[in-house]
Parts: structure tokens; C-alpha cells; sequence
């Protein structure tokens, strides 16, 4: 657990520290050249601006050093802050050396004082004139002229001149190049992260070309593993994740973004366009798919969906994020501190903050999300593969719906005697019209009897209404048919009296008097109604009409459509109605929807009273038999869904499987959720028989928590894997049912918590056999295409061939579906189409927004306006950052660059460019890489190319005497610097050098080994699919994958990373400090990861390294360090092994068991005891302070 | 080591380098001659440090119950309630106070007094549930602020704010930020130990984060080290089937050799920091086992913890654990015990809760007592908010729940230098809103700081040009409450 660490301090730190700044106090007196930037302004910056700087509202007495007008301005007694040249006159000097504690500044409780040497410095500076510098960053860089050097020869490319002159300066030397094995692994890892091979080794010892290294150079920045290289730190500056990092930390799915990014390395994108598609991919002129996909760059960030919070709230944290991550990813800028007020030490206004907020801030996002995997907006990804299998599937199912419909000789032939015999069916019912005696109305409509018996209403158009109609039976009768008919005379042509054509029925009753008897009055109960149409939406079942609520009622589409429409009321049987009877038929109307009375209508009547029966499903009650408990539990309840379990082989009620039986669950009623108990990883089976008696499609609701499958006789009419509470209307299916009995069979599957089910048949009203009915009743010549269509249909669907075709369909839809869920989606960025206001927020608090003013996207002022001719958003924002013109844009990239390959950048906080950061260590290098990077039209791999092979890159790593003494941190970079790997190249390395790795580029994240138990011991109970309760490693080859691919879980990150320093992608990260601790060493000696590496790494060394041992030895130490051990380390390493295979012979298990670590199997070609030996030394080499090293 | 020096030195070394004479660089080599056996860090985590002031407490041992007790079913004594029962708690109560998601589309909210009994305890008359017998047991140890008060109205926010100070991850734990401040007391051990532990009063339980005793942006040698409740109490900590002492300390051999070498070869003092953490690691494969190993306790020990202590991962078995990684010197010692979200049948889960914590955690208290110990030792039982007076979902005369309450609740504190048997704070009937003397969570952060020897405001670190703390502008140290 210790820090990488500076060798100066290794006394006593104060004594140290009192020690150097003696000496430093020393030297500013000696140094005459203190420069504002360098020297000055970083004082100032520290302990002055918290009170005189940029924030207006933290300003005292209005003074402001921070700026040239204010630091050379006056107090408020009109004396000169600064008097150049003379210190004593200088108001900020006479108080930073006050006598009186009371005046002396900064004021005694302020955190941070002045010292001696502060202080000594700012005096110097003012003897010397006082000379102002804006801060470096804000001020474009300008190609530098090459600085002069003593001993040019050493210089390879440009630069190496700034690099030299400062040793120049500092009175060192360069160090020689380093040794060709050093050098290619130093550059294979660096632009590959991964070493090279034994031949890649003797091929460049073996080239003395000129441009043998430029060739190993060219080669690596050509290999498809330098995209994924480059692709880490940038994945750790866009806090990339695979969980959403909030509470239960569900799975998202952004590895098609990650995959863009390595491509995008891969394809040397130019930088300016990388920035841009990130930024503002969607927003380019016919923004294709790979350039919306990399938009996911500002959706990397956490999404909470936690029960309880105020989705608001977490909206705006989404938008600063955006903000913090994209200042500090391209500009090196710490915009966050200007949220809640000005910005205390850079020039950005807590306006101008939100300003740039309001770039991000048009995203049609929720604030509470990411429970069900990836969140609005999303693009669903096909690959080329998944288009062309998506369009085979879409071939085949049209093949075979024109399959359904075509001529077939065998049924035409059947269908046109169906056809007579169905005709002669419905001639039973016989439809008499009837011829009303007497019309009345409640509410003053006049009623018309026209010619045709039909009934016209005129007159005034009562809100509520009721028709009364009365008639004489002359014969008797079970059914009636009421005909809404249109008229031209209604609004619209009717047959409503309502403006729209729509008519409301609430109720429809029958008084009959006996023989026309006066005074006695009998109700004949309507108990069963079919209707040709029904309103969709709403309930407007033509039940309604006979029910006890009187302001329900039946309506109909048709009425829009000003079409006539039909409905048929079956009356009770206990009632005889005889001939002579006086019948009184009401017609109501008191729904709600005031006026929509029937404007033209008709009666009919029929002795068949079997019509309302035909149109309903009879069902039979449920059966039921479960919890069926799956055996493996933890695996997402996955299997447990596509195993074929017991019930499902058929339903049998007789069967039992093991302690569970079919019961009869009567009292389950449809239109309710059913709950089944609290039994996660179960599944539940339903089974009842639904019979009718003319063929006929039913249409179901369907809810259930979670997964669900449905079987119509035996064939599986829907499938959905899905993670849910069970609800009403989730699923709508329909059955195509013959007239017999059918089975229908139900698997519901519970992942977590509730489990249930809900069953409601969708009134039809019996259309389809009115609709029928009206048609048969037409020549086929005259039908239209439609009602053929429909009539061979409901034929057809009673064959078993036909109907094997339908559920073929249906499953190839369903396989489609299910496909379509599988092709992948990514988070992406997009604009509404009316922008969300923006207002500062007081305090950055979500719910305390300045309302006064309202705020438009635009840029800080101090890093230079946007160009007038560029859009106000992303785009616009995305091209003036990546305008040449730019301060920070190249200076931050380079900077980020340099950092990879020296370890530190340039400028030592690469997040921070602005006044609290450290200055440049070389200004003018810096400031020459980005305009020549910028010149290059960005050329990342060019710039990269520039670096490593320039002479200072290529420079030993070897500490020398006098470098330790003038530059312990080796800022001047007088050798390379050597330093520990990053984590995830320790494990890639590993993997690499054993020939464990498996080098596939791109795809879904992979889990390999983690101790047990590290998520699920902190985590929720709660199951379904996108939680990340359990981790279960891979199997085979995914284990092996480049640790970019691991999975990262944001609030429990991949221990191993964790334990080597990796960023935590909770938020932005340009830079990790490297440790050194016991954790490291325990790690590499005990993962499996590294045992397993060292046992493949040690059947190399036998199997490719030759029959001697010091051969294998090499061979070995070669493949981890490119190099040969030499006699020493030799010597160590096979007299280690001699002791290894001594103890192994002793300790036969123990090698065995050493041996078989790992999912893979060790081979069984070599003695067990022999390799235990070498895998101990292999584990020796792995953990070499070299190997993990980067000399 | 902090940046603003680092930064000093970054420019002035060169400054000086560049001009000057040799003198600093007979300094830096003397560490490569006689490099610290621990590394040559300016701040070596692993070595202890001075306090800004002299320190009440040595150590802190924080039983964090996360989900968020129920105060007034445990503490918060309102007898007044039971003639509410199911009354809408009042408007001029609740004040339009803002409520979490889960019961803003309540129609009614029906007052649930507690069904547990009260009783006073102790010198100091705490009111305590009949569900926690042996706190009750040791009232006059304990010292009851039932004025916490926090902003955050959710789990991951609020437990988020507890440990780091702010509601937004990213920042360091407050254990962190005490190891960064005072080092370690043990050479061999971590500074700060982070422990979890499931509850059988609610199993399925918000879950916790590797943040809550994360480092955020200090480096990362002051993050907690967790010890697991299965496995290797510290990850990686065996070696592999088939390695025995006897060849992994010959394979060390050889790796300090070949290392040893490089050193020779480059001169690199980070090289002599790996031996030694090759070393360490070795001492720690024993001194873990060691601390976890229970089976010298005496019996009366577990007479004392229950016995639950014997099993591995318990709440208990942590407590137990607390107490000899106390007496090893760890400074921060932080204890999760999840399941206390009782949203609904909350007397049925919160009876299990405190099964599973009130036996122990007094006795954790008492055997520090006992050593001697608990003067020197911090000792805070709390969570991240407290819960409604008025019932989530359906109120009847034995069931209830409660949502979310970050206006008030209750936690206690004891040893380290805080009164004993003191209750401090008021709140109103409804235990809804503080009638006296409030304590905030930066309070609570700055008093823990206080009481090691540590200024809240002074404890900073530079961090993307700002300087930070855990109290970030805020916090008051609760002097009331100190002895």
C-alpha cells in the first residue's frame, strides 16, 4: 500500500522539506529571471484568488488579481496594487508582509499561508518590473522557433531539440538508447499493450537497417491491438462502464460505443472528427449509424433508478456530468467548481457554466432510468449478418403467409360447400323486420316511421335520451336486431345525432304485455348481445347495454366511418314471447357523452335464439400445477425458461411431477392479476380448455411476471422472456379457433420477486361471424377482396394444415422478435425537438433555478467566442473546440499522449489545465506537438509516431548518480523513465506470453475469474436479467479476453483492475497515480489468472524451449522480457527450479493440485511433478519486478 | 503528497537544478543507499502520523445500519402517537416537505405509533425499545443524539453523503480521509477495514458499494481494505492449492534475488519498495489469518457477542472482528449491517434486525469497556436517516411501514470522549421535524475528525484546483456533546 514515490523525501518529510526550501530560498535570490507564469501566479492563484478572483460574489474590497486590469489597478483608497519595480510601495506586498497579524494576508484563518519563499519570490518579481502573463493555457499556441542545442547529433526528430535544451540547461546529458530487447518491448507495450514474441525480438535484433526500428513502429501501429491500447485511457476519461452505478447497479450495454472507439484508433480517425462524432455525431448531415454510436461518449455516465428519487434531481446531475466530463476530457478544464458559484481560480462564470450546460441539456432522457438495461434514447444496432437474417426471416414468413391465401383446389372445393351449409345456419334465424305501432321519446326527439319500418329521429337533441318503441308480436321470437342506419339528413350522415356521427346505447330493454293486456308489464332480460363493431379504447362493450349501470354503454367505430352497423339482443327463454303480445322495446341513452343519441334505426326479429351462444368461447376452469423449481439456481432463470419441464411435455391431470400434481383452481377469475406466492427461479403452469362453436379468432390479454410461453394444442403461439410484475394487458394475443375444444397451456417463469398471471378474452361482440353473416349473404362476385379474404380464413383455420402454416408463422415471428431483441442496442445522444429551458441553478441545487434569465448554449468567454456562422448546439460547440484556433483542444490531447508513453504528461495534471494546475515542464515542446498535431490534420497515429521515435523516447531507463541529484523526478527526461504497467497490460501480458489470450477485437463484455461472493455479498436479492447479483464467470475462451473487454461493474470494479490502480469510472479520469503495495503481490502470486498463465506459460517453456533446462529457462525469461536473463538471473531462476521439481516429487498432490488451477486443463503429456516445477517458476518470472514493469 | 507542495517543488527543484550547486543531491542518494525499509514515500500510509491536536480517540469503530432504522420504533419514545392512530399526520406537520417517489402518491398518511414498549434506562433516563434489551443494559455508556439530520432522501445518496460527505459519488470516505490524515498504528495491517454483513430481518437489502470506503481522489493506499465475510478474508491472501509455505518462501527468495538484480542494474528505489511488498504480503498471509482466527477466544467471549459470533460473516462475528482489529491498532474500523428498509411489515423485520445487532453491539461496548479500551475507542451506531411516523401502504393495529425520514433520526455514540449517558436533541410529537438542538452529518463528520485529533477544515486535499474536505464547506464540531 505504498505510494509511487519521489526519491527526495525519503528523510524525516519536514526535515526535508525545511532542508530543500532553504535551498530553494537560496536560489530564487540567485535565479533573476521569475516568471509570472511559472512562478508567480501560481502563488497568487493558491492563496489569494479564493477572495480576488474570478468569483465576483467571493470578491473582497473588489479587488481581483486574476486579471492584468485588476492586479495592476488600485485599492479602494486609489493606491496601486502593484508598483512595478518598487515592492515597498506595492499595496499587495506591504500587506502579505504586515507587521500586524490582524492586517497581513491572507487572513490568519485562511487555510493556505504565504512562506518566506512566497513571499521572497513575489518581491523579486516586482524588482524585476513585474512583468504579466496571461495564463499560458488560454493563449493559442504558436509554433515555437527549434531551440539551439550543443550536440544536435544526438537528435533524432524535433523533439528531441526541446528535450535537450533544457538538459542543456540543467547541465545533463541524455542517456544512450536503451538496448534493442528493451526498446521493442518498451514500444511493443506501449502501442500495442502487449509484448512482443521471441521472433518479433530476433527479427529486429537481427535487422541493422537503418529503419529496422521505424519498421517494428509502423508494424505495431498497424496491428488491430493498437485500437484497443489507445482505447483504455480514453475508455477511463469517458467513464465507461457495463452497470448503470447507481443502488442495484444494473447491466447497460454500451460495448458498441467502446468497439467505435477502437475502431476508431484503429482507422487513425483524425482527432478534430473523433471529437466531434462523439460530441455531435447525430447532429452531422445524414448522421450514419457509426457516427450516432459514438455519441454514447456523454451517456457513459451513471443513471440512478432507485425507487424513491425525484427524477429531477438526477436529470440535472446527467447534464453536469456531461459538462465536468467533456471539459475535462478535451480542454483539461474543472468546470464543476462553477456550478454552484463562479469559478474561484479560472475565468468561468457560474453563468457561463450553465451556458454550456445548455449544449447538453436537450437530451429526450429521463432522470430516472436504466432499471431495464439501456435508456432512452437508444439505437438498436443491426450488423450486416443481423440484416441480412433479418431479411431471410422476413422472406420466409411472407412465402408463407401467401402460402395461407393461395388457391388450393382440395379446399375451395370444401370451403364452398362450408359455405351453403353455414348460409343455411344463419337462414335459421330468419329476420323478420318489424313494423312499430307506436314511437316515443323521453326527451322530445320526434320520431319518424319511414317506409322501409325504419325509425328516423328528428326534432330536438336532448342530452339524454330514451326511444320507446311498441309493436305486436306476431309470432314469437327470442332475438332481436337493432340496424343504426345512416341518413343524409344527420350531421355527418349519422347515424348518431352527435356531431361526430357516434351514437352512445346505455341500455336496450324489452316490456312485453301479455295478449296486449293493459296494466300488466313484464321485463324480458336481454342475456346475450353481439355487436358487428365496437369502439376500441375505452369500454364500450355492447354488453353495457344490459348491464345495472346505466351510464355505460355500446359505440362503435363504424359510426366514424358513417358506415351502418349491426347489433343482435338474445333474449331469455324462460319468457315466452306468443303472438299477440304487446311488446315495448326502449332504447336509452345516458352516457356521459351528452347528445349521442341513434339518428335512423330498424328492428328485426328472429325465433332463433342459439346466435348470442355462437360468438362466445365457452372456458373451462383452470388447472394448475407449480412452483416447478429449477436446479441450477443463479443463472438469470434463463434455462428454466427454454428447459422443457414436466407439464409442458403435454397436459395430463392425471401425472404428478414429483410432489406437485394438477389442481383445479375455479376460483381464479379472469381480468385480475393472480398472484402465485413469493418463489423466485420457479416456474408456473396453467392449462384450461376453451370450446366453441363456430370458427371464430379470440383475442386475449395476457399480463405476466415474468417470463412467459403460451401453447394453443400443442403449438406455441407466443414467447417472451421478459423481466416484469405481472399487469394487466401486457401481452394481446389472438387464437384462430375451429369449432371443437381446444387446449390452452400457459408457462409462466418467475425470476424474482412477485409472480403472477393475468387472463382477460377481449369482448369481440362476435364481430367476425356478423361480419360473416352479412357476407355469406352476398354472390361471391360481389364480396369484396377483404371479406374473401375473410371468409377463406375462418374455412381455412379448420384445417390442421393450414393451421400447422399459421403457427408457423407465429412462431417465425416470434423468432424474429426475439431476434430483434437480440440485435444490440447502445445509448446515444439526440435532440429534442423543443430544447428544454435552461436557468442557472442557485447553489447547483436541481430545484432552485433562477428564473429571471433564461440561458442559451454558448462557450466561456475567456477560451474565445464561438464563430458567428456556427450552430448554437453540440455541433456548433464540436467545431469550435476542435478550430485550430482553439487554446486547449491540441495542448490537452498531446499532453494525454505524452503521458502514455512518459508517464507523466507534459503538463503534470492533465485534467487541469487552468491556474491550479501544475505548469508545462516544457512549455514550448508542448506548445510545438499541438500545433504540429493540429498541422497534421490531427494525425493521431502520426503524432504517436513522432514520440516514440524521437531519440528521448528511445533513451535508457537506467537511474544514473547525477540525474538523481539534479532531477530526482526526472522531469528533464535525461533516461525514460520506467514505470509499472497499467492493470489491465499486467493481466493482458499474462494472458499474452503464455498463449492463454484469446486476441479477438470487440463484443459483449466478458467476466472472467473473481473470487466468489464479491457482488452477492453486497448486493440486493432481487433478480431479473439486468441485475448484477451474481457474477458467473465464463467458461472456455472468454476468460482469456484483453482486460478492455472485462465487465465492469461501476460500485464493485473488477478487483484486479482495482488492485493495480485503475480508474474507478464513477467519473471522468485522465490520469492514474500508481501504487505499490502487498495487495499487488498477493494478487499476482494467488489469482488463478496468474497461476494459470504461469502453468501455460510453463508448458511453453517445455514444449517450445528445447530439452535443455537453461533453454527453457531462456526461452522462458525471453517470452515475458524480450531479452535473454544472463548468467546471474540464470543461474537464479535454474537453481530455483531445482529446488521446485524437489519439492514436487515429494509432494505429488500438491503438484497436481497446483497444476489443475484454472478452467483449463493442464497437459497431460508432461509429468505433473515437472510441471508444478515450471509453473512455479513461471509464477517467479510473472512476478518479476521487470515483467511488470515497463523499462 | 499533496500537489500544492509537490507543485512547489516541481518548479522551484528546477529552478534550482538548473542553477545551482549540488547539495540536495547528497539527500536522495542516501535514500538509495539506505532506502526506508517501507518506501521512501513522503507519505507513507503505513506510517503513523501526527494529529493537528492532541486526540480524545485513538480509533473508530463506526456499526453503520444501513436501510435506515426506525427511530421511533427504537429511541425516539412519542406516547403521545397512540392516540393518533391512524390520523392523517397534519399538515402543519409535514410542511410540504418533499417525499421520496414511493409514497408521494399516497392518498392518506395515517399516523403509526409504535407497537413496542418503552422504557427508560440507565442514570441518564434514555427511552429504549423493548427490542434492545442489552443496549438498554448499558444506557449510561451510551450517548443518544436524536437530532441527526441529513438532505438526502434516498439510499445510494444517503449513504453516499454519510461515508464521503457529498451526495454525488467521487469523493473519499470518511475512513479514507482518517488514514490519509493519521497513517496506521500497524505496520502489517491496513488502516482502514471495512466490514459487511447480511440482516435476517430484511434480506433482501439495498446493497452497498465499494464507494463507501472508497479512496475517491486521494490516492489509492487510503482506501478501506474490506474483509469479506467468505473466502479469503482479503482478496488473494492463499496460496493456490498444491504451494506450502516451505516453496512459496523459496520462490519469494528468488524473486528478491532477480529483483535484487534489477535494482543493481537500474538503480530504481521503487524496485527495493516491491521486496519489501513481497515481504509484506508474506506477513500478512500470517497476521490476517491470525486476526481472523477466533478460536483463541475463551468462551465467555462468545457468552458475551452471542453466538452467532462464531459464524463467519455475522454481524456479530464483525463485532467480534472490530474488537481485535481494534486492539491491532486499526484506526478506522467501519461495520455495515444491511436489511434495516422497512418499508413494509416493519415489526415483524425490524425484530430481526435487532436480533441480529443488539447483543453484540453492546457487547462490542462493554468488552471494550472492559480492556480498557473504549476511552481510546469511537464507538457509532447509526444509519442514514430515520423513518416516517405515518404508515407506507396499509396501517392496521400490528402492522405497518415507514418511508424514508431524513429530518430527523436517531444514533448513538460511545467512548472516544463523548458524555456518556447524555441524550441530546429534541424533536416534535410526530418525531417529524427537530424542536432542539440539530446535528448535521457534516457535524457528526466533523466531531469524529475532532475527536481523533483531526481540524475538519484542515484535513484538505488538492484535487482538480480545489482543495477538499469531508465536511466540504460545512460541518460544526458538536462540543456539547464531548466530554
Amino acid at each position: 500500500m505504498f505510494k509511487r514515490s519521489p526519491v527526495i523525501l525519503s528523510l524525516a518529510p519536514s526535515f526535508a522539506l525545511a532542508l530543500l526550501l532553504a535551498l530553494v530560498i537560496g536560489s530564487a535570490y540567485a535565479d533573476d529571471s521569475i516568471r509570472f507564469n511559472r512562478d508567480v501566479r501560481p502563488i497568487i492563484a493558491d492563496r489569494c484568488f479564493a477572495c480576488h478572483g474570478p468569483d465576483e460574489s467571493a470578491r473582497k474590497k473588489n479587488l481581483q488579481f486574476d486579471t492584468e486590469v485588476g492586479l495592476f489597478g488600485t485599492t479602494e483608497d486609489e493606491k496601486a496594487v502593484i508598483v512595478p519595480g518598487d515592492p515597498a510601495k506595492s499595496t499587495l506586498f506591504q500587506r502579505i508582509t504586515h507587521s500586524n497579524p490582524d492586517k497581513r494576508m491572507p487572513p490568519e484563518d485562511f487555510h493556505a499561508k504565504l512562506t518566506a519563499e512566497d513571499i521572497e519570490i513575489i518581491k523579486g518579481w516586482i524588482e524585476q518590473g513585474a512583468p504579466w502573463e496571461g495564463h499560458w493555457a488560454y493563449i493559442p499556441p504558436v509554433t515555437p522557433e527549434q531551440p539551439d542545442v550543443s550536440n544536435a547529433h544526438w537528435c533524432r526528430n524535433e523533439i528531441d531539440y526541446y528535450i535537450l535544451n533544457r538538459l542543456n540547461e540543467a547541465g545533463l546529458s541524455p542517456s544512450p538508447q536503451a538496448p534493442k530487447n528493451t526498446l521493442i518491448r518498451r514500444v511493443s507495450l506501449d502501442l500495442t499493450g502487449l509484448p512482443p514474441t521471441p521472433d518479433e525480438v530476433d527479427a529486429f535484433l537481427l535487422d541493422n537497417g537503418a529503419d529496422a526500428y521505424e519498421n517494428v513502429v509502423d508494424r505495431l501501429l498497424a496491428s488491430p491491438h493498437y485500437g484497443e491500447r489507445m482505447a483504455f485511457p480514453w475508455l477511463d476519461a469517458a467513464r465507461y462502464s457495463d452497470t448503470n452505478g447507481y443502488q442495484r447497479d444494473t447491466k447497460r450495454f454500451m460495448w458498441l460505443w467502446r468497439d467505435w472507439v477502437i475502431d476508431a484508433f484503429n482507422d487513425n480517425m483524425p482527432y478534430d472528427q473523433f471529437a466531434i462524432e462523439q460530441l455531435a455525431g447525430d447532429l452531422l448531415p445524414n448522421a450514419s449509424i457509426s457516427q450516432r454510436v459514438a455519441t454514447g461518449f456523454n451517456r457513459n455516465h451513471r443513471i440512478n433508478g432507485e425507487g424513491g428519487i425525484i427524477p429531477e434531481e438526477y436529470a440535472v446531475e446527467y447534464v453536469v456530468d456531461r459538462v465536468n466530463t467533456t471539459s475535462a476530457a478535451f480542454m483539461g478544464l474543472t468546470m464543476e467548481c462553477s456550478r454552484c458559484h463562479d469559478h474561484k481560480f479560472d475565468p468561468i462564470s457560474q453563468k457561463e457554466f450553465y451556458e454550456f450546460y445548455a449544449f447538453f441539456n436537450n437530451v429526450p432522457e429521463q432522470g430516472k432510468g436504466g432499471e431495464q438495461g439501456n435508456d432512452v434514447p437508444v439505437l438498436r444496432v443491426p450488423s450486416e449478418e443481423d440484416i441480412a437474417r433479418r431479411a431471410r426471416l422476413n422472406g420466409t414468413i411472407d412465402s408463407l403467409k401467401e402460402d395461407l391465401t393461395a388457391p388450393e383446389e382440395r379446399l375451395d372445393a370444401l370451403q364452398s360447400g362450408w359455405e351453403q351449409d353455414l348460409a343455411h345456419t344463419f337462414s335459421l334465424l330468419d329476420w323478420q323486420i318489424i313494423e312499430p305501432d307506436t314511437l316515443a321519446s323521453l326527451n322530445g326527439a320526434e320520431l319518424e316511421h319511414l317506409e322501409d319500418n325504419s325509425i328516423f329521429a328528428g326534432g330536438p337533441n336532448a342530452d339524454d335520451e330514451v326511444y320507446s318503441i311498441s309493436f305486436r308480436a306476431d309470432r314469437s321470437f327470442r332475438s332481436l336486431k337493432l340496424e343504426l342506419l345512416t341518413d343524409e339528413r344527420l350531421a355527418d350522415y349519422g347515424p348518431g345525432r352527435a356531431d361526430n356521427g357516434n351514437v352512445v346505447v346505455t341500455g336496450f330493454e324489452v316490456d312485453r304485455s301479455p295478449n296486449g293486456e293493459p296494466g300488466v308489464v313484464e321485463r324480458v332480460q336481454v342475456v346475450s348481445a353481439i355487436a358487428e363493431e365496437t369502439q376500441s379504447g375505452g369500454d364500450f362493450s355492447i354488453r353495457n347495454t344490459f348491464d345495472d349501470q346505466s351510464e355505460t354503454g355500446w359505440a362503435t367505430n363504424s359510426a366514424a366511418d358513417h358506415k351502418p352497423v349491426t347489433a343482435i339482443f338474445v333474449l331469455a327463454d324462460s319468457v315466452a314471447i306468443d303472438v299477440g303480445d304487446h311488446i315495448t322495446v326502449r332504447i336509452k341513452h345516458e352516457s356521459k357523452h351528452k347528445q349521442h343519441n341513434i339518428g335512423r334505426f330498424r328492428l328485426s326479429q328472429s325465433p332463433n335464439g342459439e346466435v348470442g351462444n355462437w360468438a362466445k368461447p365457452t372456458l373451462g376452469p383452470w388447472h394448475y400445477v407449480g412452483p416447478v423449481k429449477n436446479t441450477r439456481y443463479g443463472k438469470e432463470g434463463k434455462e428454466l425458461y427454454d428447459e422443457v419441464l414436466g407439464p409442458e411435455e403435454g397436459y395430463d391431470e392425471d401425472r404428478s411431477y414429483g410432489n406437485l400434481r394438477w389442481t383445479e383452481k375455479s376460483e381464479w377469475g379472469d381480468g385480475k392479476v393472480i398472484k402465485f406466492g413469493g418463489q423466485a427461479e420457479a416456474a408456473h403452469y396453467l392449462h384450461r380448455v376453451i370450446s366453441v362453436d363456430v370458427p371464430m379468432s379470440f383475442h386475449l390479454s395476457l399480463g405476466s411476471g415474468d417470463a412467459i410461453k403460451v401453447w394453443l394444442d400443442g403449438n406455441l403461439v407466443l414467447a417472451k422472456n421478459v423481466s416484469r410484475d405481472a399487469a394487466p394487458d401486457q401481452e394481446t394475443l389472438a387464437l384462430y379457433l375451429s369449432p371443437g375444444d381446444h387446449d390452452l397451456m400457459i408457462k409462466i417463469v418467475n425470476f424474482d420477486r412477485f409472480s403472477g398471471f393475468y387472463f382477460r378474452p377481449i369482448e369481440d361482440d362476435g364481430r367476425s361471424l356478423l361480419a360473416l353473416m352479412a357476407q355469406l349473404n352476398s354472390p361471391v362476385a360481389e364480396r369484396s377482396e377483404t371479406a374473401q379474404l375473410e371468409i377463406q380464413r375462418l374455412f381455412r383455420m379448420q384445417d390442421r394444415e393450414w393451421n400447422q402454416i399459421k403457427q408457423r408463422i407465429v412462431r417465425m415471428e416470434e423468432l424474429l422478435a426475439d431476434y430483434e431483441e437480440l440485435i444490440p442496442t447502445t445509448m446515444v445522444m439526440a435532440e429534442m425537438d423543443t430544447p428544454r429551458d435552461t436557468y442557472l441553478l442557485n447553489r447547483g441545487v436541481y430545484n432552485n433555478p433562477d428564473e429571471s434569465e433564461k440561458l442559451f448554449p454558448d462557450v466561456p468567454a475567456a477560451l474565445g467566442e464561438m464563430d458567428s456562422t456556427l450552430p448554437k448546439n453540440r455541433l456548433g460547440f464540436a467545431k469550435w473546440l476542435t478550430d485550430t484556433a482553439h487554446p486547449l483542444t491540441a495542448r490537452v490531447r498531446v499532453n494525454h499522449y505524452w503521458q502514455m508513453y512518459f508517464d507523466t504528461g507534459l503538463v503534470k495534471t492533465s485534467e487541469d489545465f487552468g491556474t491550479q494546475g501544475f505548469s508545462p515542464s516544457h512549455p514550448e515542446l508542448l506548445d510545438w506537438l499541438a500545433t504540429y498535431f493540429m498541422e497534421s490534420g490531427w494525425d493521431v497515429k502520426g503524432i504517436q509516431k513522432k514520440i516514440v521515435m524521437s531519440a528521448t523516447y528511445r533513451q535508457r531507463s537506467h537511474i544514473r548518480e547525477d540525474q538523481v541529484a539534479k532531477d530526482p523526478e526526472n522531469i528533464l527526461l535525461s533516461r525514460a523513465p520506467r514505470f509499472r504497467l497499467p492493470a489491465e497490460m499486467i493481466r493482458d501480458q499474462a494472458l499474452y506470453v503464455s498463449g492463454l489470450i484469446n486476441p479477438e477485437v470487440g463484443g459483449p463484455s466478458v467476466m472472467p475469474y473473481q473470487p466468489d461472493k464479491m457482488w452477492s455479498s453486497l448486493t440486493f436479492q432481487n433478480m431479473d436479467k439486468f441485475a448484477t447479483n451474481y457474477y458467473i464467470p465464463d467458461s472456455g475462451d472468454s476468460l482469456y479476453r484483453r482486460g478492455l473487454y472485462t465487465f465492469w461493474k461501476r460500485t464493485i470494479p473488477p478487483p484486479r483492475m482495482q488492485i493495480f490502480n485503475a480508474a474507478g469510472r464513477e467519473m471522468c479520469s485522465m490520469r492514474q497515480e500508481n501504487t505499490n503495495t502487498p495487495m499487488q503481490a498477493m494478487a499476482l502470486l494467488n489469482d488463478p489468472t496468474y497461476v494459470e498463465a504461469s502453468r501455460h506459460l510453463a508448458q511453453r517453456m517445455i514444449l517450445e524451449g528445447g530439452r535443455k533446462t537453461e533453454a527453457r529457462v531462456e526461452f522462458g525469461y525471453k517470452l515475458a522480457l524480450a531479452s535473454d536473463p544472463g548468467a546471474e538471473k540464470r543461474s537464479i531462476l535454474v537453481d530455483g527450479l531445482k529446488q521446485y521439481r524437489k519439492h514436487f516429487k515429494l509432494n505429488k498432490e500438491d503438484a497436481e493440485a497446483f497444476i489443475n488451477v484454472g478452467d483449463s486443463k493442464p497437459d497431460t503429456s508432461i509429468k505433473a511433478e515437472e510441471l508444478a516445477a515450471y509453473t512455479m517458476l513461471a509464477s517467479v518470472i510473472l512476478n518479476l519486478d521487470e515483467v511488470i514493469t515497463r523499462e | 503528497m499533496d500537489p500544492r507542495l509537490e507543485q512547489k517543488l516541481h518548479i522551484n527543484r528546477r529552478q534550482f537544478f538548473g542553477k545551482c550547486a549540488t547539495g540536495i543531491g547528497a539527500v536522495a542518494l542516501a535514500s538509495l543507499v539506505n532506502p526506508n525499509a517501507f518506501g521512501s514515500t513522503a507519505r507513507d500510509p503505513f506510517l503513523a502520523r501526527a494529529s493537528h491536536f492532541a486526540p480524545k480517540a485513538k480509533r473508530v469503530i463506526y456499526l453503520f445500519q444501513s436501510g435506515a432504522p426506525s427511530q421511533l420504533d427504537l429511541f425516539d419514545y412519542k406516547p403521545t402517537m397512540n392516540d393518533m392512530f391512524d390520523q392523517d399526520l397534519p399538515d402543519s406537520i409535514r410542511m410540504g416537505q418533499r417525499l421520496t417517489g414511493m409514497t408521494s402518491g399516497q392518498e392518506r398518511f395515517p399516523v403509526a405509533p409504535s407497537i413496542f414498549k418503552f422504557k427508560q434506562h440507565g442514570q441518564g433516563g434514555a427511552w429504549i425499545s423493548e427490542l434492545l434489551p442489552h443496549l438498554a443494559g448499558i444506557a449510561d455508556d451510551l450517548c443518544f443524539v436524536r437530532t441527526m439530520h441529513t438532505e438526502a432522501i434516498n439510499h445510494d445518496p444517503a449513504m453516499t453523503f454519510f461515508q464521503t460527505g457529498f451526495q454525488i459519488a467521487g469523493r473519499p470516505s470518511m475512513g479514507s480521509w482518517v488514514s490519509y490524515g493519521l497513517g496506521s498504528a500497524n505496520r502489517d495491517l491496513p488502516s482502514f477495514v471495512a466490514l459487511s454483513s447480511r440482516g435476517s430481518g430484511r434480506p433482501s437489502c439495498q446493497p452497498l458499494y465499494d464507494r463507501l470506503w472508497g479512496n475517491g481522489f486521494l490516492p489509492s493506499v487510503y482506501q478501506g481494505a474490506k474483509f469479506r465475510g467468505s473466502g479469503d478474508p482479503v482478496l488473494y491472501l492463499s496460496d493456490p492449492p498444491g504451494v506450502d509455505k516451505s516453496i512459496r518462501r523459496r520462490m519469494l527468495d528468488d524473486i528478491a534475488a532477480l529483483n535484487q538484480q534489477s535494482y543493481s542494474e537500474y538503480q530504481d528505489p521503487e524496485i527495493v519498495t516491491r521486496i519489501e511488498q513481497y515481504e509484506l504480503a508474506y506477513r500478512m498471509q500470517t497476521s490476517v489469518p491470525e486476526l481472523t482466527d477466533i478460536s483463541d477466544e475463551p468462551e465467555s467471549t462468545f457468552d458475551l457477542y452471542g453466538q452467532d459470533a462464531k459464524t463467519r460473516g455475522t454481524y456479530a462475528a464483525n463485532c467480534l472482528l472490530a474488537r481485535r482489529l481494534a486492539e491491532r491498532g486499526v484506526r478506522f474500523i467501519q461495520l455495515y449491517h444491511m436489511g434495516w428498509d422497512q418499508h413494509g411489515s416493519l415489526p415483524a423485520q425490524i425484530k430481526g434486525q435487532c436480533k441480529d445487532t443488539d447483543q453484540s453491539s453492546a457487547a462490542l461496548i462493554a468488552d471494550l469497556k472492559q480492556r480498557g479500551m473504549l476511552d481510546e475507542t469511537l464507538v457509532i451506531w447509526g444509519g442514514e436517516f430515520g423513518r416516517t411516523i405515518y404508515s407506507q401502504g396499509n396501517l392496521t393495529e400490528t402492522n405497518y411501514g415507514r418511508d424514508h425520514h431524513p429530518k430527523n433520526f436517531t444514533i448513538f455514540m460511545a467512548g472516544g470522549g463523548v458524555k456518556p449517558g447524555m441524550v441530546y436533541g429534541e424533536t416534535d410529537d410526530f418525531s417529524y421535524n427537530i424542536v432542539k438542538d440539530p446535528m448535521h452529518v457534516h457535524d457528526l463528520q466533523a466531531t469524529i475528525l475532532n475527536q481523533l485529533g483531526l481540524d475538519h477544515k484542515k484535513l484538505n486535499y488538492k484535487y482538480q484546483g480545489r482543495y477538499f474536505r469531508l465536511t466540504d464547506v460545512h460541518g460544526n464540531v458538536m462540543h456539547d456533546l464531548l466530554a
